[in-house]
């Protein structure tokens, strides 16, 4: 189970799993963020770099435009993950 | 070794995860070392859908625990010679416009994995990945 919900401030909620199985469809969603927009991974279980090719295709086509995704309240074992991929050097992660 | 066969499409990786989740909570194992197994047959089992879909039969995953360790057997039948055993050239501190989107799973696989081992014979690839338990 994967899902992305948006909350009142815009931010992004991602809950479950972002496996390669969720990657078209994610990516249909993330390529309507045309703005900064923060990510809230705190119901995040696990992501692959299927998952993580999704964030920076869009963090690559939002700082054409100097706007950016920030992503907050990972898991430890996720933020570990993203650092073997090298995504806390492009992304602010809070 | 528990050994299952799983239709080659990303729709099995939910019943791949199972099998896996099964095999590893029966064993005692969870947290960092689950989620690094997880993440590695994900790696390979999707390059397989995605890079030998010339083939149409199953992917065989075999799983096996000895005293120290965890090992993943993947098979993949009727397919091209490609040697996963050595790390791609990733550079994960480059800017992010030269980043690239091939690569990154395998460079995930050689950072997470103790042993990733490969063997190609009459059109069978054979990857055998290794996690110690600490």
């Amino acid at each position: 189970m994967f899902k992305i919900e948006q909350d009142k401030q815009g931010t992004l909620l991602l809950s479950g799993r972002f496996d390669a199985s969720r990657e078209e469809s994610a990516m249909k969603c993330f390529n309507l963020v045309e703005k900064s927009t923060e990510i809230d991974c705190s119901q995040l279980e696990y992501i692959s770099s299927a998952g993580i090719g999704v964030l920076i295709a869009t963090q690559k086509r939002l700082m054409q435009n100097n706007q950016q995704l920030i992503l907050k309240n990972l898991n430890p074992h996720i933020v570990e993950i993203f650092k073997y991929a090298g995504l806390d050097a492009v992304f602010t992660i809070k | 070794m528990n050994e299952r066969a799983f239709k080659r499409s990303l729709n099995s990786l939910e019943a791949l995860f199972d099998f896996l989740n099964e095999f590893l909570t029966g064993h005692g194992i969870a947290g960092k070392s689950a989620l690094e197994l997880q993440l590695a047959l994900e790696e390979v089992f999707a390059n397989s859908v995605e890079h030998n879909n010339a083939s149409a039969g199953d992917i065989t995953v075999a799983l096996e625990k000895t005293e120290n360790a965890i090992t993943l057997r993947i098979r993949d039948f009727d397919v091209e010679d490609f040697d996963v055993s050595k790390p791609p050239d990733v550079n994960t501190r480059a800017p992010l416009r030269e980043r690239r989107a091939g690569g990154l799973g395998l460079h995930l696989i050689h950072t997470i994995m103790d042993q990733v081992g490969y063997a190609h014979e009459n059109r069978i690839s054979t990857i055998t990945l290794v996690k110690y338990l600490k």
